[in-house]
């Protein structure tokens, strides 16, 4: 159904290339929250590599103060401003360009957006300012300048205002199109706004009792209720990553290779399965804490949470899945694999998309699931396992899809052409690699018992000592091979950005794509009988079977950990 | 108006996202949040004298 625009059709452009109406005020938005993603990503990298050189004793060039300010930086730059500003450029370009639809309220989204790069200036001045050593979790007692609680609750306000543009941008679509279901990539996106709202309005919560307590207008800020409230915020915050690389990941499957779900309504529903179990997934951090009952931890982490571990296996199977059928309708039918040997490798968004997909299963899923259990959650807990299994999760995951799709936004959305395109198709390697590497040293490293967060292991000048099991020192190499390789990779993309962005050749139209996008596949001669994917279908089976041999492995380590009688 | 009726109930269900919003938000404010928080209202009090030891009075 047509609906007549309000405003006409001054605020579009028509993309040459897709044939989308983008709302340019939108557009503008979209541009600056990505750019500020981007200088977040840059600050998180280059705090990187100091705390890689840091806790690699070879080099331990941070002195303690330093390790622990930057080690701060990096957590909020990295989890928190890197991916969120990057989440509001897609929500933001999503419902509207995607949706062929206007910006419900652009004074709202500039808004918002000042806000939230406020906020971000204000947390990375009083970090750089030695205010606020108080990690990315900010433990009560531990206490920063009120400027910091301030920045964080700037910010918490901005990405709610544009989360609430999101949401009236959806509200007029529906208007104009009745009836109609959104695209998978929006509805991803819409799942991922939903747990936006949980993860901001508990990050409101707890950070303004806490910024009024650092003012001394409250008197104490009880410890067990900050950390329960806190990781409403913490947890989820990374839940809103899975949620929206997950439909990037659809989106770089119909991009390079014109894949869609095979079954939209099982993906979909994959979406409402995180809306409704993934946040309680926080619960996992408070496996040790005595304040709440065993009946508590477990509903909520080995229970409820389960749910959105389905819901990630089914993405998991979709989303290849669905460039398996693209491919094998383009007549690669050969064997179980033909269509895999014959995707587009030479795009970088279509390795990155692969990549992604097997760096967060493989590392950042699997080790989750065990991080998340009661049981097995004591082997590893407050060790450098759990930055270990992030690292594979968002960095893997969240951070590569991202980067991978950003290939399509500098000619899409800025309407720059790519930089130094030659060296994208290595790029995804370096990083992914690279993060893997880095991942799964960690992980080991954590099992060996180092604990997390800590600034020299080799305890010198502390009351007592303790030395690690030697073989620890072969994965101290792996990880700072591993975070190098990383921390490049990451540079390379950042440097093909900024120079593509501010200083690259304008994008004309279609002849100057660079990137290419497939045409859809042809459509099927017959029915088809059988498993539609059975390549996918056996990846899936090697998957299941790493994971419950992992699994096994934890509960044997378990077994070993206390003499039962 | 016919075309709406057809609409099938779990596509309806599927594609209301005020209605998923509020079972996000429900099921973590009740699952996790209230029922977390009313279990450290409930914790009883340090007893005055593990208190004073812990603090090393």
């Amino acid at each position: 159904m047509a609906v007549a625009i309000e405003g006409g059709e001054k605020w579009f452009r028509t993309c040459d290339v897709t044939g989308f109406r983008v709302d340019v005020r939108a557009e503008k938005i979209a541009k600056l929250n990505a750019v500020m993603a981007v200088v977040s990503f840059l600050i998180a990298v280059i705090a990187a590599l100091l705390l890689v050189l840091t806790r690699w004793q070879l080099f331990h060039v941070l002195p303690v103060d330093w390790y622990y300010r930057v080690l701060t930086l990096h957590g909020l730059d990295a989890l928190v401003f890197w991916i969120i500003f990057f989440e509001l450029a897609a929500l933001v370009f999503g419902s509207t360009a995607f949706l062929n639809t206007r910006m419900s309220s652009p004074a709202v989204g500039w808004l918002g957006t000042i806000l939230a790069i406020v906020g971000w200036l204000l947390v990375n001045y009083t970090i750089l300012t030695g205010n606020a050593d108080v990690l990315m979790t900010s433990y009560a007692p531990l206490k920063a300048h009120p400027l910091f609680y301030l920045g964080m609750i700037l910010f918490a306000v901005g990405a709610l205002l544009i989360v609430m543009v999101f949401f009236a941008n959806l509200m007029i679509w529906r208007r104009e199109n009745p009836g109609q279901s959104l695209p998978l990539f929006v509805y991803g996106l819409m799942a991922a706004a939903i747990i936006a709202v949980i993860t901001i309005a508990s990050g409101a919560i707890i950070y303004i009792p806490t910024f009024l307590w650092s003012l001394g207008i409250i008197s104490d800020i009880d410890p067990a209720v900050y950390k329960l409230v806190w990781w409403g915020l913490g947890h989820p915050s990374q839940q809103i990553n899975v949620a929206a690389h997950v439909s990037v990941w659809y989106l770089l499957a119909f991009l390079t290779v014109g894949g869609t779900s095979i079954n939209e309504k099982v993906s979909r529903f994959a979406f409402i399965l995180y809306i409704i179990a993934i946040n309680v997934a926080s619960a996992h951090h408070l496996l040790v804490d005595p304040a709440v009952s065993p009946v508590w931890k477990v509903w909520n982490t080995s229970y409820v949470m389960y749910l959105a571990v389905f819901a990630s296996m089914i993405h998991a199977f979709a989303v290849p899945s669905a460039i398996e059928v693209a491919q094998r309708r383009r007549g690669f039918t050969k064997g179980l694999f033909e269509w895999l040997k014959a995707a587009p490798w030479g795009n970088p968004a279509f390795s990155g998309l692969m990549l992604s997909m097997i760096i967060f299963g493989f590392i950042g899923g699997i080790t989750g699931v065990v991080n998340g259990m009661e049981q097995t959650n004591i082997i590893v807990h407050n060790t450098l396992s759990i930055p270990g299994h992030f690292k594979g999760a968002v960095v893997g995951g969240t951070a590569l899809a991202f980067m991978s799709v950003t290939y399509y936004l500098i000619p899409l959305l800025f309407r720059k052409k790519i930089a130094f395109y030659g060296v994208s198709k290595f790029v995804p390697w370096l990083f992914g690699i690279g993060i893997a590497i880095l991942a799964v040293s960690m992980y080991i490293l954590g099992a060996f018992g180092i604990p997390r967060r800590h600034w020299d292991i080799t305890f010198s000048g502390g009351p007592f000592t303790y030395t690690f099991n030697p073989v620890t020192d072969f994965f101290w190499a792996l990880f700072g091979i591993g975070g190098l390789l990383a921390v490049l990779g990451a540079l390379i993309w950042i440097i093909q950005v900024v120079v593509s962005v501010f200083f690259g050749q304008p994008f004309r139209g279609p002849q100057d794509l660079q990137i290419p996008i497939a045409e859809p596949p042809p459509a099927p001669d017959k029915e088809h009988e059988g498993f539609a994917a059975p390549g996918t279908f056996a990846l899936v089976l090697l998957f299941i079977t790493a994971f419950v041999i992992f699994v096994a492995l934890n509960y044997g380590w378990l077994s070993a950990m206390w003499e039962v009688k | 108006m016919s075309e709406e009726r057809k609409t099938p109930g779990l596509q309806l269900f599927f594609d209301d996202f005020m209605l998923l919003l509020f079972l996000g938000v429900a099921v973590y404010a009740v699952s996790y949040l209230i029922w977390g928080l009313i279990e450290i209202a409930w914790l009883p009090p340090i007893p005055d004298e593990i208190k004073q030891a812990l603090l090393g009075r």
